[in-house]
């Protein structure tokens, strides 16, 4: 898949709805630690909220298939004012997202850059066993009601790319939600998207996920520089991915 | 052609769709250990939830943090619909939600914002378009209230979960106050606001 600068996040109604980096450790940190991260990080997330029974599903290379490798762990969620800025710190796992406004890739990996070196000078090495990233987006397709009709109905396929393939015999649906596991071989990387139909915000609308998530679990970088590196190549390869799964009626809308 | 269908009726589409849920992992206890793999294996076919959905706890809360998770997630659901607001409009809608969820000056006999109706808020926020942005309090139910006030012209709206909107107007017209009130779902609320000249209040002079 060639990689682009493109246009996927400078359209003037962006449809992403969360951008996240997710780093997984290998060992749990103590509570202690975690502490400290969030007494540095609170002048920039004022907000605290406790997660329990947050689940960390982690795969790794040669693990016994038969022991679902899920647990469930206390995490700190740390906020903005304006919630569109969220950490999440928990003994194995640090995820950074971002909610619309969507302010650009740049102010997006510069304030990771930021929190990661903080949590690097509390925290010092811990070796990652996942790097992701994921880019959530919702396209809402705007429908003709029909006049004295209870339901209207959306031809999706003119927006988006991915979709379930179904006989005329169970058509039209109610809803759908799918997901297709690759390998992205530029970035060594997997690669996850989830494609569903979600209830629309807007009236009159009908509104579709299309939920990219980049993940390198097979030697992972270390070094702060190589992270950044595969961030921005996975942020490439990501953009286009996300021009392929969607129309030209779609980027004519959110253009 | 392979369509959807928008059936608004269909009760199982909730918000939270299932698509969030992992019912597999409460089976998976139950299974033997080979089975349980390939539970796991499915469990890695769900969407997992985002850090901005994950659900924070919520027990033995103080009054600040009871006021903070209603406004904290009313923010949320704005966010959703950031990139059909303009940056002034987000602003004022943020700064309304904080003043009137003011610690300092709650009753405690009063509910906070009630996520269902700041959804409908929002969805008539978007079809209504107004240039002036509302007054904002809230209802004893924690339901949001809107109004615009002009002179003596007064247009206010309680909105309520299930996308209604319950709305009174008071305006002189032709040198006689009339008043109306009406309770409808926003796709009929432009209709029934238009004898009462909705650029009256909606309009910048």
């Amino acid at each position: 898949m060639p990689a682009t600068e493109s246009l996927a996040e400078n359209y003037s109604r962006a449809p992403i709805i969360e951008a996240v980096i997710g780093i997984n450790f290998a060992s749990a940190l103590d509570e202690e630690k975690i502490r400290a991260a969030i007494t540095k990080l609170k002048r920039h997330y004022p907000h605290i909220q406790t997660i329990k029974n947050l689940r960390v599903s982690i795969r790794l290379d040669g693990a016994d298939p038969s022991s679902p490798d899920v647990e469930p762990i206390v995490g700190y969620k740390l906020s903005t004012d304006d919630q569109t800025q969220v950490i999440v710190l928990s003994p194995v796992l640090f995820t950074f997202s971002q909610l619309p406004p969507y302010p650009g890739w740049e102010h997006f990996i510069q304030r990771f850059e930021r929190d990661w070196n903080v949590l690097k000078r509390i925290w010092g090495f811990r070796e990652i066993v996942r790097i992701g990233v994921r880019y959530i987006n919702r396209i809402d397709i705007p429908i003709m009601e029909q006049r004295g009709q209870a339901e209207s109905v959306v031809a999706y396929e003119n927006y988006i790319n991915i979709y379930p393939k179904i006989p005329e015999s169970v058509e039209p649906l109610d809803a759908f939600s799918l997901q297709t596991q690759s390998y992205l071989r530029d970035v060594d990387c997997n690669l996850k998207v989830n494609s569903a139909s979600v209830l629309s915000p807007l009236l009159n609308h009908a509104s579709f996920l299309i939920d990219l998530d980049i993940s390198r679990e097979r030697t992972p970088p270390q070094k702060d520089e190589d992270i950044v590196a595969l961030l921005h190549a996975i942020r490439l390869q990501k953009n286009a991915i996300f021009e392929s799964c969607i129309s030209d009626q779609t980027r004519a809308m959110i253009r | 052609m392979t369509d959807i269908i928008l059936n608004r009726k269909n009760p199982w589409r909730s918000e939270t769709a299932s698509i969030w849920s992992s019912p597999v992992e409460s089976i998976a206890s139950a299974m033997p250990s080979e089975m349980a793999g390939f539970a796991a294996r499915i469990n890695q076919l769900q969407m997992e939830p985002s850090p901005a959905t994950l659900p924070v706890t919520a027990n033995a809360q103080t009054t600040a943090e009871r006021l903070f998770d209603a406004t904290a997630s009313a923010k949320i659901l704005a966010s959703r619909v950031a990139m059909y607001l303009t940056e002034d409009q987000r602003r004022k809608i943020f700064r309304q939600l904080d003043s009137i969820h003011d610690v300092n000056e709650w009753d405690e006999d009063d509910k906070p914002i009630r996520k269902t109706s700041f959804a409908t808020f929002l969805k008539a926020l978007l079809v209504l378009s107004p240039q002036r942005h509302p007054g904002m309090a809230l209802s004893q139910e924690g339901n949001l209230i809107a109004a615009w006030i002009i002179g003596v012209d007064r247009l206010t709206m309680e909105f309520l979960p299930g996308d209604r909107v319950r709305w009174v107007v008071s305006m002189t017209i032709s040198g006689e106050k009339e008043r109306a009130t009406g309770d409808v779902t926003i796709s009929r609320l432009g209709e029934c606001l238009m004898p009462y000249r909705p650029e009256h209040w909606f309009t910048r002079g």
